[in-house]
């Protein structure tokens, strides 16, 4: 199999990770073990600097991976990976959807409608927003009032 | 965001970038229509290429009314600019401008009628904006005023002709290429242009929807920005989408007006049982030294009639300058004719003719009272209205958000019965025409003044209850929202609330407790009973006492942890940033389900799309 690793810096959050310069690109690289697409293991030789790979991609398959600390054996590196889910199927998350629960934007293009609608444009009241012990408080004085004088009335009996 | 429909390194102008630079003073006035329609065409112009020379036809038929109601002023005249040559830049479009000089004045030059109205149609060619012609000074003039811009509305067609505010009609065919999207403003549908010319330069489709937008839109969206005032956001209507309710409810907006509350018809002093009388200090004096004379026969005549019997209340009210229409006329208590005067005369008094008094209080508008923040914390907002005479009332939130409409207004008024002191204020909302009645409270404003042992302690037991009774609502206030707290830090979590802390996990549970536990302050009543005699020393007029809760926002907080949406959204590609979905269709036969799941799962938890 072809390998490529990389360093990688973005947020393990990030769907379309940028990747940089490739660190090295590996070519008939053996599994060990079963074929484990989510998870693979590879065996390299001892001779091959990995020191700053976090990342790698294998061709074959289309799909990129994040590398986990590395262990060795007597014959060599032993690599082990685990599926970066968001890179892989970037293209066809992009071309998913459904219910957004939260987002950062303010603004959603549907296009099925080719239309854009408003995001939440007002924070709703969730347990990420705390709001302050204290209060602003004011006073709006109505523009008229009654009387600042006082009459006398008085209401009696009679025709 | 990720726009499918921009291409790489096109430039981007937005709506904020056109307000940002109106607002900043960046443009002049008069080059605000000019820019924000280049705002617009910025988008366009990377890949505006004309293969052949383009034709444009408009068509206007402007039907403009008298000239006041246009603001326009005698000698200026309305025309069109219209910009030469096959022009694929901003710039050079910006910068070549002419007046049209047409053979045919009367075809693009339309002068105001002075007091009726005018029309005009014309038939040009070109790319075109509009302007203001200075007739009298034979120059563009540079001052536009905001009314011209709401004039000048310049659009597109689909063949049949478009009005815009009855002002113009237009129709305008343009060369271009084939679909593009336009940064919306907000509020307001997508731009798109379907087609243009076709690869064989010919014109295949022409729909451009709504290719400009009118200065009003930028004027709503500046009034946005500037919490003046708020266009209205258009959602999408179906009651199934994101934005309804879910029901199968006929959703109507149908709401009645109502008039004031008119007071009862009947004027209680025209019956003939009781009279009120409006006696000055020293008729008081007098009424006084002729009940409490010594002299021999009035007080044998006064043993027969009884006239304090008949002395129903004697006190005061805030009613100076609004006794009108008074009759001067001689005190008889019951069937006694008071002769306290001056040598045993008769008194004469200010006799009141109706016991119904109406005043107004005037207005408060929305935006003195509403949206502060325009989110959830102004329905967190508490409304105290002080009304004279009964103290503060809480009034719903929601009441007075409502009314944050372009008219939007709260008005107090008040009735007072002057036979009985009673005083009822009613609250009223005035929003898009309609009046509602919000609230209405009553209280009392006569204060009585004792003139016997008796009478007095009648009075004195009602103050005391009163005030009791007004100070146990504070106690009971403040009892509460101790107990409120106390259950919460006890963690009393029976029934749903228990069922939705055990749903959380435990960091999510204490969470809540602490968030509970620091809004669940102390409600604290302002007053107590303040009718009659005590009302009189407290504060005479209506007001809000508004208390706004403070939010506290992180920096870069909708980065980190976005916002709210409950949006429904076919493709993720519409959408960028921090994400997080609540449900997901996903479309990947080739992935396995555990990627499936992994993905899901990321997806739930949030992604930077």
């Amino acid at each position: 199999m072809t390998v490529t690793f990389y360093n990688i810096t973005d947020d393990p959050r990030v769907l379309d990770k940028h990747l940089g310069t490739a660190l090295l690109t590996l070519n008939n690289v053996k599994l060990k073990g079963e074929v484990d697409e989510y998870s693979p293991t590879l065996e390299l030789s001892n001779d091959v600097n990995l020191e700053n790979a976090n990342y790698f991609y294998i061709q074959e398959w289309g799909k990129y991976y994040y590398k986990v600390p590395n262990t060795t054996n007597n014959m060599g590196f032993i690599i082990q990976g685990e599926e970066d889910v968001r890179m892989t199927w970037k293209r066809q998350i992009r071309n998913s959807g459904g219910i957004i629960s939260r987002c950062e934007a303010t603004s959603i293009y549907r296009a099925d409608e080719g239309k854009k609608y408003p995001g939440m444009d007002c924070y709703i009241s969730d347990d990420r927003l705390l709001q302050e012990d204290r209060q602003y408080v004011k006073v709006v004085n109505f523009p008229k009032s009654l009387p600042d004088n006082d009459e006398i009335i008085l209401v009696v009996n009679g025709r | 965001m990720a726009d499918e429909n921009v291409r790489d390194g096109e430039e981007q102008a937005t709506w904020e970038d056109v307000i940002n630079n109106i607002e900043s003073g960046n443009v002049s006035t008069s080059d605000n229509l000019t820019y924000a329609l280049a705002g617009l065409y910025r988008k366009v112009a990377a890949d505006y290429t004309f293969v052949e020379e383009p034709t444009f036809k408009l068509t206007v038929h402007a039907v403009v009314g008298d000239e006041s109601s246009l603001g326009l002023e005698n000698g200026y005249t309305f025309g069109l600019t219209y910009v030469e040559g096959d022009i694929t830049s901003l710039d050079a479009w910006k910068t070549i401008q002419y007046w049209i000089a047409s053979p045919d004045p009367e075809k693009n030059i339309m002068t105001t009628a002075h007091g009726t109205p005018c029309a005009r149609t014309w038939d040009i060619s070109g790319r075109y904006y509009f302007d203001l012609y200075d007739e009298q000074q034979e120059q563009h003039t540079m001052q536009i005023d905001e009314w011209s811009f709401t004039l000048c509305k310049i659009g597109d067609g689909t063949g049949d002709t478009i009005v815009w505010d009855n002002t113009i009609l237009g129709y305008a065919l343009w060369g271009s290429h084939a679909t593009e999207h336009y940064e919306p403003l907000p509020g307001h549908e997508a731009m798109t242009w379907t087609q243009g010319y076709g690869p064989d330069h010919t014109l295949i489709n022409v729909d451009h929807g709504e290719a400009f937008y009118a200065y009003n839109d930028i004027q709503d969206f500046k009034n946005e920005m500037s919490d003046q005032e708020y266009a209205p956001i258009e959602y999408p209507g179906s009651a199934t989408d994101s934005y309804g309710g879910g029901g199968n409810g006929y959703f109507s907006d149908y709401e009645d007006s109502q008039q004031k509350a008119h007071g009862p018809s009947v004027n209680a002093l025209e019956l003939g049982f009781v009279k009120v009388y409006n006696p000055s200090d020293m008729d008081c004096r007098a009424i006084a030294a002729w009940l409490w004379s010594d002299d021999f026969d009035q007080n044998i005549k006064k043993n027969f009639t009884s006239p304090f019997e008949n002395i129903i209340s004697f006190g005061y009210m805030p009613l100076n300058g609004l006794l009108r229409n008074m009759v001067r006329e001689n005190l008889v208590v019951g069937n006694c004719q008071a002769n306290g005067g001056d040598y045993g005369s008769a008194i004469e008094l200010n006799k009141v003719r109706d016991n119904r008094i109406n005043i107004d209080m005037g207005t408060l508008s929305g935006k003195q009272l509403a949206k502060y923040y325009d989110g959830f914390l102004d329905h967190e907002t508490t409304y105290t209205l002080w009304l004279p005479y009964v103290g503060f009332r809480s009034i719903r939130a929601d009441d007075i958000l409502e009314i944050n409409g372009r008219d939007g207004k709260i008005n107090v008024d008040c009735w007072i019965d002057i036979l009985t002191g009673m005083i009822v204020w009613n609250i009223y909302s005035l929003s898009n025409n309609h009046r509602k009645t919000i609230a209405s409270y009553s209280g009392n404003c006569l204060s009585q003044m004792p003139i016997s042992g008796a009478n007095f302690m009648s009075m004195y037991n009602q103050q005391l209850a009163a005030s009791v009774a007004g100070n146990q609502n504070i106690i009971n206030k403040a009892g509460q929202t101790l107990g409120a707290i106390g259950n919460t830090l006890a963690g009393n979590y029976g029934g749903a609330a228990g069922n939705v802390l055990s749903i959380l996990g435990g960091n999510e549970q204490q969470k809540l407790i602490d968030r509970q536990a620091e809004t669940a302050k102390p409600e604290y009543g302002r007053a107590g009973n303040l009718s009659g005699n005590s009302g009189s020393y407290a504060q005479r007029y209506p007001y809000f006492v508004i208390s706004r809760p403070i939010c506290s926002v992180p920096k870069y907080h909708n980065h980190y942890n976005g916002i709210p949406a409950g949006r429904y959204i076919d493709k993720l590609s519409g959408i960028s940033g921090y994400t997080e979905m609540q449900a997901i269709e996903l479309h990947i036969p080739k992935a396995t389900q555990r990627e499936i799941s992994a993905i899901e799962d990321a997806l739930k938890t949030g992604t930077f799309l």
